[in-house]
């Protein structure tokens, strides 16, 4: 793992913990879980690397701990009852109406799991598709098609969802 | 559902690098307008997300994020045992006497007279 000098890890925390939270939201469908989740990534972040910075792989590293902490908590919630669903979940601070929020939320969860989790890491989370392959272990080229992939899902769902609301 | 081909529009709205070429080509294609545009609109309603944690998140996480060897006074576990030394230290001056351990003898004082034995003499015969 790349350990870079610099800034103290509240610096870290205080540029990168909105897009982890909400990246962490969207994947998880429940605000509580997604404190909990981003606190844990950073407390990460302090335990393995306590010089990282805010240099560009930074970021990357993060969402791929925050990436690794979902499929813990995926692999736990097997053996559990089913929380709040991606569908139902309310947030804490999101404008726009009730209706199109829900729609969003139904369309994120009708995709394929990596399609959605590589969606989300680029278009909520701020990363490149560089960013995005180093953190899932893929090519930047595959990173490119599952987001387009996810982009006509969503457009369908939500074309859908349009014309059932129009009448 | 889009073309395949469009795949580059997709990333053309999302900044990345792409080919010219391959741009110029794709964007004559019938439909490739108004899918770009379609492709901006998502972008754009994904990267509005604004959502937030709770106000006070960041005042609580603040705190446990600072490596162990930089924790102040207050929190880290040295404090105990500067505590605790000193609240022996204050015990000992403030135990009561008959606590308190005896002191040595002092030594004995040095001798002003000196008497001779001599076992040879009638000492009772005045």
């Amino acid at each position: 793992m790349k350990v870079m000098p610099g800034a103290a890890p509240t610096l870290l925390f205080d540029r990168h913990h909105l897009a982890i939270y909400r990246f962490l939201l969207r994947s998880t469908g429940e605000p509580e879980t997604a404190e909990d989740l981003t606190q844990e990534v950073f407390l990460r972040a302090v335990r393995s690397a306590p010089e990282l910075d805010g240099d560009p792989g930074a970021r990357a590293w993060l969402f791929r701990v925050a990436r690794n902490l979902l499929i813990d908590r995926a692999r736990r919630s097997e053996r559990r009852p089913p929380s709040r669903s991606l569908e139902t979940a309310p947030d804490h601070a999101t404008p726009g109406s009730a209706g199109l929020r829900l729609e969003l939320e139904r369309a994120l969860a009708a995709l394929d799991p990596t399609d959605r989790e590589v969606f989300l890491m680029s278009q909520v989370g701020g990363l490149s598709y560089a960013e995005v392959a180093e953190c899932t272990g893929s090519s930047a080229a595959a990173v490119r098609s599952r987001i387009f992939r996810a982009r006509c899902r969503l457009r369908q769902t939500l074309s859908g969802a349009d014309s059932r609301g129009g009448g | 559902m889009m073309q395949s081909e469009f795949e580059i529009l997709s990333a053309l709205v999302d900044g990345e690098p792409v080919d010219p070429a391959e741009l110029d080509r794709v964007l004559a294609l019938p439909g490739a307008r108004r899918t770009l545009v379609e492709l901006a609109d998502l972008r754009r309603t994904f990267a509005a997300d604004r959502a937030l944690p709770r106000p006070d998140f960041a005042d609580r996480v603040r705190p446990t994020l600072a490596p162990p060897g930089s924790r102040s006074f207050g929190e880290s576990g040295w404090r105990w045992a500067v505590i605790a030394a000193a609240a022996m230290v204050a015990l000992a001056l403030l135990l009561p006497p008959w606590l308190a351990p005896a002191p040595a003898d002092p030594p004995p004082p040095p001798p002003d007279r000196v008497l001779r034995f001599d076992p040879d003499l009638e000492w009772t015969a005045s």
